[in-house]
């Protein structure tokens, strides 16, 4: 493995897919209905961006008399078991941000800098999850802006890079693409970041299906070559029964399979 | 990455879109059926070793089919098409083509083996022998068709030895040489075989020759050649006839209808049909793409010269007579001679009658209506089957019904204790053929008709009257609903209401033993399938019949599971009302029963006679939980008005019914007449909870139908079953039933 110097951020790529794709089953099952605070339609993003306790309340529903217990506690549970699998989370989905740049360019200072921020900007917004739901009511959502903030900084430099990259790795076309949805989700969550108070955070979740698009994208780029199975295409050999009757013609068979792309 | 691949998908993708769809139908079907409740059971072969062969055989021969014109299209493709070359037409990976057609029939074969019920581990080991049996036969034909293919080319004028086009033999040297050898091999009689094919051939491929490259032989120019296919089209055609005739000869075959299982299954008919429709669509796909003529106009240009064809119209079976037949009795004459009986007729002996509704749902409203009909006559003092005065049904529920009152008739062909398991028989096998035999040569030739009236809705009304024994072959012509009235007249067997609908007026029309509607004015109301031709010219009002099985599905016609159809005596020429689902307007029947009592309490005779109406209501399905709100996108709006007019048949029905029959109960209750409801559910648990809606019941279903009734009315509906029996046996039901008017509990 890593003999292909693809292979670590192709690798990357793929666990943050398949540790998202565990997080958002492992969040299923939410019992309240998905109304919260900032226009926001998820109840862990709605977690992560609670300013005081009505928010958390929103979305724990801790002290809703009308709420049965054990929904109360389920909610609880998923957001805990969510926060949980986060930790895990960030170490994956940082590497793959570096990895990825660094496969393009090898000068990234700056951005291993904020990469290594925005995992630790996440950190902290998990530590103050952790203390919500143990019944305290912290303000969630510094942590929160400044690790979405940094991460549309580190994603408009990623499409910055690639834009830059000419025909490298990928195509010309390919990788300016890229660089344009890089921008786009980038640019989606640095917008919301500085406009969600008043016009609230739904722009977020579409930023994230734009990176979750181009990180599957990115594991199928460049770990394609190898799943790609050799042709072998049939060669038939013309006028072959009377080729076959000459003399030395016995072993001459009627298709030979020949290696194609 | 490489956009030229993408691209090269992209161009792929399209020229072989019919047998890719197709393959993908082929991996679908399984997972999709299996999850559903209204195609599940086409997957259940019920352990017949032979039906799951015939599965496999079919699944594993469309699989090759799609791989073969995948394959013909990539090897021919290149000298068809303007591009073929630049688009990279070729054969490049054979041996992963085959695992994938063979991947999909597995899936759906994988499906079949664990839908199969019972399951167990001896039976999934059966299971699995037999569709690897169908693979085996599956794949000799493919090796028939080969030998075909060496057989008729002509090594001296093919430009190249006969191309592999399902399994790329030539990875096995050993396995080369021997078709190599077969190829090369010649004899006097060979050559004279081959010679008469070229021969017989050369008139067809005339016109071939004018349909552009890719499918004869390239001739040397100037030299008077004959014209020859290439050999791959050849294998192509002979597996295509291998094809097409097991789809015409099981299609021919099946058109005996009988008591006994069929003997091809619904899933071979249909995955026979899709090979067919493969061969076909391929073939006109690799013709128009040369001219950049899109397939779906070929399609619709076909459809539109077809549909408008009157011919192509269904029509349902109307015997006529040359004698005027008899008035049925009115619903108030009717009750009269209830509460009166000659000593032929049913004698309830505190004469309390029981009205019964029962409503649609396909075969496990037909078993419940059976079930419950008959058990609460189980018990050995029970008056209950004396009592039954009237069934309004709708669709499954209809077939239930004829089951039953069928049994007050002939009673050594109808023994009352065989009638739960006559409506649990399935007949899907029928419609399956009926929609892919009859019903499909409808749409492609009209013109050409023996039968008008064959298609699925006569399949399924035969498989009811053979399974029912109600003599309808082709030397009888069956049980009528008139012989059925005569036997009501005399108060022999219990009045029928069957309910369907009139698709032109989204009327009410009702096949039913009783001059019922006794008013025949033409009022916009409830219209009587005896006074269709009231004022039609030819001189039928009177003279015509129809079978009771006939009506029973004309009740049952849900929708595309059975044509929406009109009478026999019409000419395709003329004008003609077709008849539908009674569902459509009131899937429970409690619009027409309470209009016929109404009629028949009008008498104030009956009325004295009468104190007491109890209205037995049939509910064949759990009570379904209010669905709760979901999130839609725009999407939804495409199907809504859809979906709405498919849930109101349930909830806004039922809320109409018990609004009725409240409004009833009060009415009668000024006019002296005490209206009781009761109600019989059927309440499954676990996996009896899930019932289908379909025609066809598996072994488990069957079990659910039983074991329900023993489990869950005779403990937990124990106030029903009280409530009847009071009833019949004369005691006051307060108390015990409730009165129509009393607010419903759910």
């Amino acid at each position: 493995m890593f003999r292909n110097p693809t292979d670590r951020p192709g690798l990357a790529a793929l666990l943050t897919i398949a540790w998202a794709t565990l997080m958002l089953f492992a969040g299923h099952g939410y019992p309240f209905h998905q109304t919260f605070h900032h226009d926001i339609g998820a109840p862990v993003l709605a977690l992560e961006l609670s300013r005081d306790n009505d928010d958390i309340e929103s979305v724990l529903h801790r002290d809703d008399r009308t709420s049965s217990g054990a929904n109360v506690e389920k909610a609880r549970a998923i957001q805990w078991r969510a926060n949980v699998l986060d930790l895990a989370f960030i170490p994956i989905y940082t590497f793959f941000l570096w990895a990825l740049a660094r496969l393009f360019r090898p000068r990234i200072f700056l951005l291993t800098i904020a990469i290594v921020a925005v995992g630790l900007f996440d950190y902290w917004e998990d530590w103050r999850i952790f203390q919500a739901l143990k019944g305290e009511n912290p303000a969630i959502y510094i942590p929160s802006l400044l690790k979405w903030g940094l991460m549309a900084l580190v994603l408009i430099a990623t499409g910055w890079i690639l834009a830059r990259a000419g025909e490298a790795i990928y195509s010309l076309a390919t990788n300016r693409l890229l660089a344009l949805a890089y921008w786009l989700s980038g640019g989606l969550m640095g917008i919301a970041v500085a406009t969600g108070q008043w016009f609230g955070y739904s722009l977020i979740p579409l930023s994230v299906e734009i990176f979750s698009a181009i990180t599957l994208i990115h594991a199928i780029g460049l770990l394609g070559h190898y799943l790609t199975i050799r042709g072998m295409s049939p060669v038939y050999t013309e006028d072959f029964c009377d080729k076959r009757r000459r003399p030395g013609g016995e072993s001459l068979v009627a298709v030979t399979p020949t290696p194609s792309q | 990455m490489n956009w030229n691949l993408v691209a090269r998908t992209l161009r792929l993708t399209f020229l072989l879109r019919v047998p890719l769809v197709i393959l993908l139908l082929l991996a679908a079907l399984g997972p999709i059926a299996y999850s559903s409740s209204m195609i599940g059971n086409l997957l259940d072969q019920g352990g017949n070793g032979w039906y799951l062969f015939i599965v496999s055989f079919a699944a594993f021969l469309l699989a090759f089919t799609c791989v073969t014109t995948l394959n013909l299209t990539l090897l021919y493709g290149k000298e068809r098409f303007d591009e073929g070359r630049s688009s990279g037409l070729a054969q490049k990976r054979p041996l992963l083509t085959f695992f994938l057609g063979c991947g999909a029939a597995l899936i759906l074969d994988t499906c079949v083996c664990i839908r199969t019920r019972p399951v167990n581990a001896r039976n999934v080991l059966w299971n699995t022998l037999f569709l690897a049996l169908g693979f085996v036969a599956s794949f000799a034909g493919v090796i028939v068709a080969k030998l075909v293919q060496l057989a008729l080319t002509d090594p001296k004028t093919t430009p190249h030895p006969p191309p592999y086009l399902i399994f790329p033999a030539y990875i096995s040297a050993r396995v080369q040489r021997l078709f190599d050898d077969a190829y090369c091999w010649s004899s006097d009689r060979s050559r004279s075989v081959k010679g008469a094919f070229n021969r017989l051939s050369q008139w067809p491929l005339g016109i071939l020759q004018h349909a552009g490259q890719g499918f004869l032989a390239p001739r040397d120019a100037g030299a008077d050649q004959p014209l020859r296919l290439l050999s791959g089209h050849v294998f192509a055609a002979t597996l295509a006839a291998i094809a097409f005739l097991t789809y015409m000869g099981i299609g021919v075959f099946k058109r005996q209808i009988t008591a006994t299982p069929a003997r091809v299954p619904a899933l071979a008919f249909v995955l026979l049909f899709l090979i067919v429709a493969c061969w076909v669509l391929s073939a006109l796909a690799f013709f128009f793409d040369r001219y950049r003529f899109p397939l779906f106009w070929v399609l619709f240009l076909l459809s539109a010269i077809t549909s408008g064809v009157p011919q192509s119209d269904h029509f349902f079976r109307v015997v006529e007579f040359k004698d005027r037949l008899p008035d049925p009795p009115t619903a108030s004459e009717y009750l009269a001679t209830r509460l009166n009986p000659p000593a032929s007729g049913l004698r309830s002996p505190h004469s309390r009658l029981v009205f019964v509704a029962t409503p649609g749902g396909g075969i496990q409203a037909a078993a419940w209506t059976a079930q419950v009909l008959t058990a609460l006559d189980e018990p050995p003092d029970s008056a209950f089957r004396n009592s039954v005065a009237a069934i309004s049904s709708v669709s499954g529920g209809s077939l239930g019904s004829i089951i039953y009152a069928a049994s007050f008739q002939d009673k050594p062909n109808h023994p009352a204790e065989d009638v739960p398991e006559r409506a649990r028989q399935s007949a899907i096998d029928e419609i399956a053929w009926g929609l892919t035999v009859p019903d499909f040569w409808r749409t492609i030739i009209p013109w050409v008709r023996i039968d008008r009236t064959v298609d699925r809705g006569w399949a399924l009304e035969r498989k009811w009257a053979a399974i029912n024994k109600l003599n309808d072959t082709s030397g009888s012509t069956g049980t009528m609903l008139r012989q059925w009235s005569e036997a009501a007249r005399k108060g022999a067997m219990p009045a029928l209401i069957i309910n369907s609908m009139i698709v032109e007026r989204g009327q009410p029309v009702v096949f039913s033993t009783n001059r019922f509607p006794r008013d025949r004015s033409d009022n916009g109301r409830i219209v009587n399938f005896y006074d269709l031709y009231k004022n039609q010219p030819g001189g039928y009002d009177g003279h015509y019949d129809i079978r009771v099985n006939t009506a029973a599905r004309l009740s049952a016609s849900f929708p595309y599971v059975a044509p929406a159809s009109r009478p026999s005596l019409d000419s395709p020429f003329g004008a003609g009302f077709h008849i539908v689902d009674g569902g459509y307007y009131d899937n429970f029947g409690m619009n027409s029963l309470l209009s016929w009592l109404d009629e028949g309490l009008a008498d104030p005779n009956v009325r004295k006679q009468l104190p007491d109406v109890l209205i037995l209501q049939i509910r064949p399905f759990n009570p379904g939980a209010l669905n709760t709100p979901k999130q839609q996108g725009w999407g939804a709006q495409l199907l809504a008005p859809l979906l709405g007019l498919y849930k109101m048949r349930d909830f806004a029905q039922n809320s109409v019914a018990n609004n009725q029959l409240a409004f009833f109960g009060r009415y009668y209750g000024t006019q002296g007449v005490r209206v009781w409801k009761v109600s019989v559910n059927y309440n499954g648990t676990d996996e009896c909870a899930e019932a289908p809606l379909s025609w066809k019941l598996d072994y488990d279903q069957r079990q659910c139908i039983s074991d329900t009734w023993n489990l869950d009315v005779v403990t937990h509906q124990q106030s029903a079953l009280q409530c009847v029996a009071a009833y019949v046996n004369g005691q006051d039901p307060e108390g015990k039933c409730k009165r129509a008017e009393a607010a419903e509990e759910e």
